[in-house]
């Protein structure tokens, strides 16, 4: 996934087409989809993505040492492959969670 | 192989999303945290019901495939090629499991589709004894519009996966499907042709085992999920 982007066919709602839809991720939760047919976007409204993100924000600190002892289980190396770099994107990973949170806020703002 | 379970799940992942050329799969999406494929997965190894998995993908997408099962899936899954229509990748899928199936390793076989990645484990499990006693099983809701299968009383239901049948039946089902160059738009309608002495089942389906199809599909699935605490337990079958 590109900086919380994803490209993906999907069917639109509004258009009936089957076509590219833009989506972006706030952490791992959509924040919205757009169809690049017709333009339209889905998404969370402000208050529901932020209160969903805060929730599963709590999911992810609690559930993450089972998630990384699992992964060590499967695969050993990934401690020293993997785990390392990993830890050193998580700060620009909540920035950029934050971002996009801020962004679909605006957006609809000026909507 | 006397006493264990002898049930396969074949999920199906070669679906037709990326045959615009691009984009990627819908499978392969994020949903809450991992790919969207693999919350059947769990789904399924949490009823404990099946012995082997095996995962039909598009020929391109092997290499994603194994990186991914790798990542979040608990147990060893096949993965097989898939082929042009989704008759096809059941085929593919049957014809790989055909050795297993001859001699006897297989009585029971679910084919679920991988973009329905809500099917609570309670579900499955509702479909998988209702094969094993009448000889196939799908879980089915009522609907107004005039497509699908009838039910036990006549009525017209909407049909989702997984679909489960006696192996079997099945598996002759797809060969003479082959011969006839028919093509079934799921599991049900090819035994429905070459197999109709096998009762099909239909048990009560649930409205959150939704097919990602339209952007809305993946918000809602989204939010089911996180209101389950991602755990799709025995309480949530028809939620």
């Amino acid at each position: 996934m590109d900086n919380g982007k994803q490209e993906v066919i999907l069917r639109c709602g509004v258009c009936g087409k089957e076509g590219l839809h833009e989506l972006h991720y706030a952490g791992r939760l959509l924040a919205s989809a757009k169809c690049k047919s017709c333009g339209t976007v889905m998404r969370h409204t402000p208050r529901e993505l932020r209160r969903t993100y805060i929730k599963d924000l709590q999911d992810r600190v609690v559930s993450k040492p089972h998630r990384v002892a699992r992964r060590l289980i499967m695969e050993p190396s990934y401690l020293w492959k993997g785990l390392p770099a990993a830890l050193r994107r998580q700060p620009k990973k909540f920035i950029d969670e934050a971002k996009e949170l801020k962004k679909n806020e605006n957006l609809q703002d000026e909507a | 192989m006397s006493g264990a379970p002898k049930r396969i799940a074949v999920i199906l992942a070669a679906g037709a999303g990326n045959r615009i050329g691009a984009g990627i799969n819908k499978v392969w999406l994020p949903l809450g945290g991992q790919e969207l494929l693999t919350w059947s997965f769990k789904w399924l190894i949490d009823t404990k019901l099946f012995y082997r998995y095996v995962l039909v993908v598009h020929p391109s997408e092997h290499e994603l495939a194994r990186a991914v099962l790798r990542k979040y899936v608990a147990a060893p899954v096949d993965i097989v090629d898939g082929g042009i229509t989704r008759h096809d990748s059941e085929r593919h899928a049957l014809e790989y499991l055909a050795p297993a199936i001859e001699a006897d390793e297989c009585d029971l076989v679910l084919i679920h589709d991988g973009a329905r990645p809500l099917t609570s484990p309670k579900l499955i499990t509702e479909i998988v004894q209702a094969a094993q006693t009448h000889g196939g099983a799908v879980p089915a809701l009522p609907t107004s519009v005039l497509t699908g299968h009838a039910n036990q009383a006549g009525e017209i239901m909407r049909v989702q996966t997984p679909q489960v049948f006696h192996a079997k039946p099945l598996l002759k089902s797809y060969r003479q499907a082959e011969v006839d160059n028919f093509q079934g738009s799921d599991t049900a309608m090819c035994i429905e042709q070459y197999a109709p002495e096998l009762e099909i089942r239909c048990v009560p389906g649930s409205a959150q085992n939704i097919k990602v199809t339209y952007a809305q599909d993946l918000i809602l699935a989204e939010h089911i999920l996180a209101s389950h605490h991602f755990n799709l337990d025995t309480r949530s079958a028809h939620g």
